[in-house]
């Protein structure tokens, strides 16, 4: 063990890594969480107004809220039973779509 | 001719929307952060690449908290050592070797291999001796910015560094004063 530099010298980050593949792997995951924040919103608005569907009556604590919520009731008591049983299917597969692709 | 642009305008300029201008900021950051990583990795450069991606990420979704109070690269490796913190409670990948185990990599280390046996030597400390002796030392960091990555006491920071550089020092077979 001879020629060693100083332990300094040795620790010391003095070598650059070459990151263009590194930044376009973080770029391109960066887009992904981009979208998932919009995926996830629709999901959970979608999951809102099918429970709502299902079961208005729970949704009981919203009636003092003097916001529109009442028309997405209405929207969600609306649809049919073939509908939510699509919607669920639609919500399943968005979040399942996020997943996969934050796994990617 | 272009002018480098500050952390502070690359920022402003993220947080405006344009991306390109992330992608300078992980490009000035991605080979300290990496190193940085990889060091507390002890070579596992696939999980140390792994952490440093999810570190950029959280600086995506969270550079509208930076305030600036530190430097933008105090706030990167303190985002980038509590992912490795995180992962390595959920995961115990870490490797650890005894004190008195000499890697083989020693024998060839006089050539171009200085940063593997870096990466070897880490494996003789405490993650504590790990983080510390890699901030103050390789990153430059003063004792100040290492208790704001860590939130550990000064006291407590000097010693792992302490500790840290004459496990090395010895491993090396220096005798060199490291305090």
């Amino acid at each position: 063990m001879t020629d060693l530099p100083p332990l300094d010298k040795l620790l010391a980050y003095d070598r650059h890594l070459e990151g263009e593949a590194f930044t376009r792997k973080v770029m391109a995951q960066a887009a992904r969480r981009g979208h998932r924040g919009w995926i996830l919103g629709g999901s959970a608005l979608l999951s809102l107004a099918v429970a709502m569907g299902i079961k208005p009556d729970n949704f009981t604590m919203f009636a003092d809220l003097r916001l529109p919520l009442h028309l997405l009731d209405n929207v969600a008591a609306s649809v049919s039973a073939s509908g939510l049983v699509a919607a669920l299917l639609i919500a399943a597969l968005v979040v399942g779509t996020g997943k996969t692709i934050d796994s990617m | 001719m272009l002018t480098p642009k500050t952390d502070s305008e690359l920022i402003s300029r993220f947080l405006a929307g344009d991306q390109r201008a992330f992608a300078d900021l992980v490009r000035r950051y991605q080979s300290p952060i990496r190193q940085f990583l990889r060091r507390l990795a002890a070579g596992d450069h696939a999980l140390a690449d792994d952490m440093a991606q999810e570190t950029f990420l959280k600086m995506f979704t969270s550079l509208s908290s930076f305030r600036g109070d530190a430097g933008l690269s105090t706030w990167l490796h303190t985002i980038a050592y509590r992912s490795f913190l995180r992962h390595v409670a959920s995961h115990s990948r870490l490797e650890f070797v005894d004190d008195d185990y000499m890697p083989e990599v020693m024998s060839v280390a006089p050539t171009a291999m200085s940063d593997i046996l870096v990466e070897q030597m880490m494996k003789h400390l405490s993650l504590n001796e790990r983080l510390m002796v890699t901030l103050s030392v390789s990153g430059g960091m003063s004792h100040a910015e290492i208790a704001e990555v860590t939130q550990a006491p000064l006291g407590t920071i000097k010693s792992h560094i302490n500790r840290a550089k004459k496990k090395l020092a010895r491993l090396l077979g220096s005798e060199e004063e490291c305090i």
